[in-house]
This record gives C-alpha cells, structure tokens and sequence, in this order.
C-alpha cells in the first residue's frame, strides 16, 4: 500500500518530536490502517534511534592548545574618545574649513552649516527657512549654553559620551562617540513643542541622520562628534530618551532630563 | 551553553580577552570536531578543519552578527569548510577513508562500535548536503529552526533534505 507523502512528513515530524497534537492524531489513525506505513515509522525510528545512539568522538587532545598557540594576543579595543568641552568642540567646527561642515536635517536634504557658540556667535545659511521641512537652528538666543544632563556610555561595542546643552529655547545634543560596527540611535520627545533644528558634525562623512516627528535617528560608525538641535517652542520641562541599537538589537537605552525654560 | 553568555563571551574576545575566546573553543570544540568528523570521515582532516575553523572565528569575530547565536555561526563555518575539504579531496584523489578506531572491548561496546562505523560508511554514500542536514540533526542536536539558519535555507527544505537524506541512509545502510 503506499503511503500519501502527507504522512511521510508527518512520521519524520514524529520523530523529530516537532509534531503538533492534531496532526499526531491523525497519523496515528492512518498508520492503524497502513502496514506499510507502520513499517516505514519503525524502519525510520530505529535508524534515527541508531545515529542518536552514535558517541561522540573526543577531539585530539592537543588541539586546543594548538588554536590557543596561533591566536594573536590582541583584538581592538572600543575607548571613549577624549572628551573635549563641548564649546570646545563648537569652537573645532568654527575654525574648519567651510567644506568640511556638514549639516544636515530632514533626513539629510540640505547640507550647509549651523553654529552656536558659547559668545553666542551665529550663521545662518537661510535667511529664510519657513517654508522648509524643519528648520535649522536660530543659533543661541541670548544667554550661554550650559549642560543640564548627559550621559556616559561605557560598552564593549559603543563608549563615549553624550550630553543635552541647553541655550534659550534650543536644546544641543552632543555626541562624542566611538562604536565598533554601526550603531543606530534613535533620540525620542514627546512634547509636540519640539522639533528637531538641525545637525552639525566634525567629520564630513560617516554619520547620517533623519528627522521625523518626535523622533530623530542617527546612523553613526567609528569615532564621531556631532551636535543634534532641538527647538524647544515651549521652553517647558521634558526629557529626551535615548535608545542605542546595533542590528536592530538594543544595546542600551537613557534619558536626559531637562527643565522648565531649559 | 546559552545565547546571552556566548554573546558576552564574544564581546569579551572582542575586547582582546583571549581566555573568553578559550572558553568559546572548549565549549564548542567537540560539537566542531564531530561535525566534521561526520561530514568527511577522516580523523586528521577534521582535525585540520577544526583548527580552521576557530582560527577564521577568531580572525573574523568583528563580523559576526549578535542577533544569531554562535553555534550556529561557528556550525555554518564548520560545514563549509568541510565541504571546502570534500572538494579539495575530490580534486586531488580519493583516499581511502577509515573511521576512527576505538579499542575492543565487552560486546555491546564492540556492537555499538560495529553500527557506528556502519552509519558513517553510509553517511558518506550519501550526498553533502543531505549528509549536513543528518549531522546537524542527530550528532548536534539541532531543531529544524535552527539548521535553517546555518544553512540558511528554508524549514520546509531542511525537512526535505532531512526526510530524503534518512531514506538515503537507509538505502545505504542495507546495501
């Protein structure tokens, strides 16, 4: 009698115990009136029950020995950049050549430059930038720029700093990073009084950001220093929170607080 | 053995720890063995392959992605690299293959060794990648979930290749 390839499945999913219980079921009622089938689910649980039954082999006892001995001591290490103050950082920016100023926003459309720095200078590269998706940053607005959180991040794969400045009604966040592969960060705010203003950098490639309401993601690889701008419309107090993910896996997450006015 | 500790293990060789990578080796160095014993019925070859392939693991931990567990990234470049040998041996010449030879001794012992060399003649009568499918199965105790993902072909092909590699096997077995 043969047997329906329905149920050959089904005898190896039985050995295999990645049988659902409806299924057992009905291959218990075809083999009750399938000899050949009986037979077939002996042959190959016997066969199976004989290669399970196989001992294993001990490897040569030298051989660890022999892949520890050809091993090189040393793989790379991720270490924090040395941090560098973060008006240090903005002055860095300011004394670049303009070429090297990358700024990007609205998932990186326009390239061009924006800079705060703590005597309050500004550039602006629009005169105009209403009608634009997001708008950069207004510079500072009166008063310093002082830091209000950070945090430190110290993993095997992502080290560094990251810390939320605050001047006047616009937020910087400052990273100061060095990952191993590529990282994502996304940067979440709730409050609909905030949106994102602009990004600046040190190098001119190798990081990547899109804006999105109430979220802004950065794709960053190796050492990187760049500033993401908030405007905070209403100057009320909130948090950002911060997630770090690598392949999609989440490496590590935080919040930066700031408060009421900044 | 666990996805989170070998994943922390793997950070940790990353960051030039090389007693973690030891940890790894041992943990896996007889899984590695065997599966390439299985695979190419030759004790110095698996041994070679072995040696292989956590050398390439080492040199390559960069590339290794943490959302897969590392069995089955160290299984995947065990099986390549087993078949880069089968290739390597079918090129130059075929040698005569023995298996392993344990010493005598009470019968059951001398029966059970008799059936494991029996199913390794025939595991070897049989196609590499039927064979590969049987020895993640039943000599790495794999799921079907699993030998998908270090072969990176779908279930319902490694269910194939698994039911048609046993009927192989049997076939062999009784000729």
């Amino acid at each position: 009698m043969a047997i329906d390839d329905k149920y050959i499945e089904l005898i190896n999913a039985e050995i295999d115990a990645e049988i659902s219980a409806d299924d057992q079921a009905l291959l218990d009622a075809y083999i009750a009136g399938n000899d050949d089938a009986k037979q077939l689910r002996d042959q190959l649980a016997g066969l199976c029950s004989d290669l399970d039954a196989v001992d294993p082999l001990s490897p040569p006892d030298d051989l660890q020995h022999s892949v520890m001995s050809q091993v090189s001591p040393a793989k790379k290490t991720v270490q924090a950049p040395p941090r560098i103050s973060f008006p240090e950082f903005l002055v860095s920016l300011f004394g670049m050549p303009p070429v090297r100023y990358a700024m990007s926003f609205a998932a990186g459309v326009i390239l061009t430059i924006t800079l705060v720095s703590s005597d309050q200078t500004s550039r602006r590269a629009f005169d105009d930038v209403t009608s634009l998706v997001g708008t950069m940053s207004d510079a500072a607005q009166g008063g310093s720029i002082s830091v209000v959180d950070d945090m430190q991040l110290t993993l095997n794969e992502l080290a560094g700093t990251v810390s939320l400045n605050s001047s006047g009604p616009i937020l910087i966040l400052d990273f100061d990073l060095s990952s191993q592969y590529p990282i994502e960060i996304v940067a979440a705010f709730n409050d609909r009084d905030i949106w994102f203003n602009g990004f600046a950098q040190l190098e001119s490639e190798g990081t990547s950001v899109a804006a999105q309401s109430g979220q802004v993601t950065v794709r960053m690889e190796g050492q990187r220093r760049y500033a993401v701008y908030l405007h905070n419309t209403g100057q009320n107090a909130g948090t950002v929170s911060l997630r770090f993910l690598s392949s999609g896996q989440l490496l590590y997450e935080g919040t930066l607080s700031f408060g009421e006015n900044n | 053995m666990n996805k989170s500790d070998d994943s922390a293990l793997v950070n940790s060789c990353r960051n030039g720890d090389r007693k973690a990578f030891e940890i790894l080796l041992i943990r896996y160095e007889k899984p590695v063995y065997n599966a390439a014993f299985r695979m190419l019925n030759n004790t110095e070859d698996a041994r070679d392959v072995t040696q292989t392939v956590f050398l390439k693991a080492y040199e390559h931990l960069d590339d290794f992605n943490p959302q897969f567990r590392f069995f089955s990234w160290i299984y995947r470049i065990a099986l390549n690299e087993s078949v880069n040998c089968l290739n390597k041996r079918n090129r130059t010449e075929e040698l005569d293959r023995e298996p392993a030879t344990e010493t005598g001794g009470p019968d059951a012992e001398m029966e059970n060794e008799l059936r494991a060399r029996q199913i390794q003649s025939a595991l070897m009568k049989i196609k590499p990648d039927y064979r590969s499918v049987i020895v993640l199965k039943h000599f790495l105790d794999c799921n079907y979930l699993e030998i998908s993902q270090i072969l990176d072909i779908p279930e319902k092909k490694v269910k194939s290749r698994l039911y048609s590699g046993r009927q192989q096997l049997k076939e062999a077995l009784l000729t």
